[in-house]
C-alpha cells in the first residue's frame, strides 16, 4: 500500500498497487481510512469549506505523527496552526523574486531562482533567457502571515522576503505549507529543481536514503 | 438591486472572491454548490457559475441551473472549465491548451474579438477577453460569438503546437472555435458562456484581464430583473393577451 495520500478536487479512478501515492477525490475524505499513511498532500484546488469542517480529524491525524503538505492559498483554517494568506502587490519580477530563508529537506540544494519562471516555449532555457520569455508568479504571488511560533520559514518572496514556504511541528507530526500552485508541478529539467517531485515524495514517504541520492 | 448568486465550491479563489469588496458591493450571495438544493436559486435574478466546479458538483447542480434558465428576465454567466458540453443543451466544448506565455514572446495565437457591433460589447473590452482560454465551443444558432480563435495564414502548413501539458492550443479546422458567446434565444433567460476561467484567476490575484472579465460579467448580471409570471404572481388580474404563452388560448 502506498504511504502517501494525495487529495484532489476531481473524481479519480482506482489506484494501482504499485503507485507511489493513493490519489483520492477530496469529497471521499470521510470514507478514507487515514491510518497507515505517513503523509497527506492536499492540492491547491481542494474545497476549503469542506476541509474546514474536518479540521479536527485532520489535525488529530497530523498530531499523531503524520506529515501534511498543504498547497495553495489558505483562506480557512483547516488544520491547527495553519497560517493565513495575504495578497501581495507585484509589478516586476523583483516583487516576485524567491529567496531561500531556512533549511528543509525538500528544498535543500534547490536554487530558488530555478523555480521562479514558467514558460511553454519548447526546450530548456538558461535563466537569462527565462528573464526574457518566462512568466513569474506561478510558484507564489502572495504570502503567509500569523505563522506559529515554532515555524521555519523556508522560502521568501519579493523584496521583503515574505514567507511562502513554511513548516511547523504539530504534536508528533509536521505541517508544510506551500503558498502557490501545487509543489509537484515545479520539476525543472537541467536545473537544481529537476527532481522536485521526487524530493517531495521521498520526504513525505520518509525515504531519507532516496532524498540523499537526489541532492 | 439585482440579486446575484455566486455559485461556487469553496475553493481558495471562491473564498477570496466572496471577500472582494468590489464584489460584495454588488451584493453577491454566497451559494455553496455542493449543498445546493431544489429551490435554493429561487429569488435570485442572476447566477454567476464560478470556474472549475467539481464534475460531481456540476452533475448535481446542472438540472437546477437549467431550471433557472427557464425564468424570463434572468441572466446567467458560466465561467470557464465547467464541462458545459456535458450539460448545457446546444453547446459542445473541446479542450484547447493553455498558452500563458504568448504575451511574453509576442505570439499571435489567433484569438479575435468578433461581432463588435453587438450590443453586448458594451459590457466587454479587449483586455477583459484577451488573456487565455481552456477550450473552444460550438453553440446554438441564436448564440452570438463575441470572441473566437482563427486559423492564421502564417500558421498554415506548420506542425501543431502544444502547451506544456501536451494540449494543442490553436484553432481547430472546420470548427466555430468560439471562446465566449451571448445567447438570448435558447432559453427564457439570457446566458453568456466562456472558456476563460475569470473567477479562478481573479480570486488567485494573478491575472488583471481575468479581473476585468469577472467584474464586467457581474455588471451585466446586476442588470437582470426577473419578469414576474402573470399566471402565478397575480392570478386575480385579467391577463394581457400579449403575455400569454403560445398555446394558452384566447
Amino acid at each position: 500500500m502506498p504511504s502517501i495520500l494525495q487529495f484532489v478536487q476531481h473524481p479519480v479512478g482506482e489506484t494501482k498497487s504499485d503507485e507511489l501515492f493513493d490519489l483520492r477525490d477530496i469529497y471521499d475524505f470521510d470514507s478514507v481510512n487515514l491510518d497507515g499513511y505517513t503523509a497527506i498532500n492536499i492540492s491547491a484546488s481542494c474545497d476549503q469549506r469542506f476541509l474546514a469542517a474536518r479540521s479536527e480529524r485532520l489535525s488529530g491525524w497530523v498530531s499523531s505523527g503524520g506529515k501534511l503538505l498543504v498547497n495553495g492559498h489558505p483562506m480557512l483554517s483547516f488544520v491547527e496552526g495553519l497560517p493565513k494568506h495575504r495578497k501581495l502587490e507585484f509589478h516586476s519580477t523583483r516583487d516576485l523574486w524567491l529567496t531561500a530563508l531556512g533549511s528543509h529537506p525538500i528544498w535543500d540544494g534547490v536554487d530558488r531562482k530555478d523555480l521562479l519562471f514558467n514558460t511553454g516555449v519548447p526546450g530548456q532555457h538558461s535563466f537569462a533567457k527565462l528573464t526574457e520569455i518566462g512568466v513569474a508568479g506561478f510558484y507564489a504571488h502572495a504570502y503567509l502571515v500569523d505563522l506559529p511560533e515554532s515555524a521555519t520559514e523556508i522560502t521568501g518572496i519579493g523584496q521583503g522576503n515574505l514567507p511562502v514556504d513554511i513548516s511547523y511541528p504539530l504534536g508528533a507530526g509536521e505541517v508544510i505549507v506551500h503558498l502557490g500552485n501545487d509543489l509537484t508541478a515545479f520539476d525543472r529539467p537541467g536545473t537544481s529543481a529537476q527532481s522536485m517531485t521526487e524530493r517531495i515524495f521521498a520526504y513525505l514517504a520518509g525515504n531519507h536514503h532516496l532524498q540523499e541520492s537526489l541532492r | 438591486m439585482s440579486k446575484i448568486a455566486y455559485l461556487h465550491a469553496g475553493t481558495f479563489f471562491d473564498l477570496a472572491n466572496l471577500h472582494d469588496p468590489a464584489l460584495r458591493a454588488l451584493g453577491i450571495a454566497d451559494v455553496y454548490a455542493p449543498e445546493l438544493t431544489a429551490g435554493a436559486l429561487d429569488g435570485f435574478d442572476a447566477v454567476y457559475v464560478a470556474a472549475r466546479l467539481h464534475p460531481a458538483v456540476i452533475a448535481k447542480v446542472s438540472p437546477l441551473l437549467l431550471d433557472f434558465l427557464e425564468k424570463p428576465g434572468a441572466r446567467m454567466y458560466v465561467d470557464g472549465e465547467n464541462s458545459v458540453g456535458e450539460w448545457l443543451p446546444g453547446t459542445t466544448q473541446t479542450l484547447r491548451g493553455t498558452n500563458f506565455w504568448a504575451w511574453r514572446v509576442g505570439e499571435d495565437v489567433g484569438r479575435r474579438s468578433v461581432n463588435q457591433d453587438h450590443q453586448f460589447w458594451q459590457y466587454l473590452a479587449a483586455d477583459a477577453v484577451h488573456w487565455h482560454y481552456h477550450g473552444v465551443l460550438t453553440h446554438p444558432h441564436s448564440a452570438v460569438p463575441l470572441v473566437h480563435l482563427e486559423s492564421l495564414a502564417e500558421h498554415a502548413g506548420q506542425p501543431p503546437v502544444e502547451d506544456p501539458w501536451s494540449n494543442q492550443y490553436r484553432a481547430i479546422a472546420d470548427h466555430p472555435n468560439t471562446l465566449l458567446y451571448f445567447d438570448d434565444g435558447s432559453f427564457a433567460a439570457d446566458i453568456v458562456v466562456s472558456t476563460m476561467d475569470a473567477s479562478y484567476h481573479h480570486g488567485s490575484g494573478f491575472m488583471p484581464g481575468a479581473s476585468q472579465l469577472m467584474y464586467r460579467m457581474m455588471r451585466w448580471l446586476d442588470g437582470a430583473r426577473l419578469v414576474s409570471d402573470p399566471f402565478t404572481s397575480n392570478p386575480g388580474v385579467e391577463l394581457n393577451a400579449a403575455l400569454r404563452p403560445i398555446g394558452a388560448g384566447g
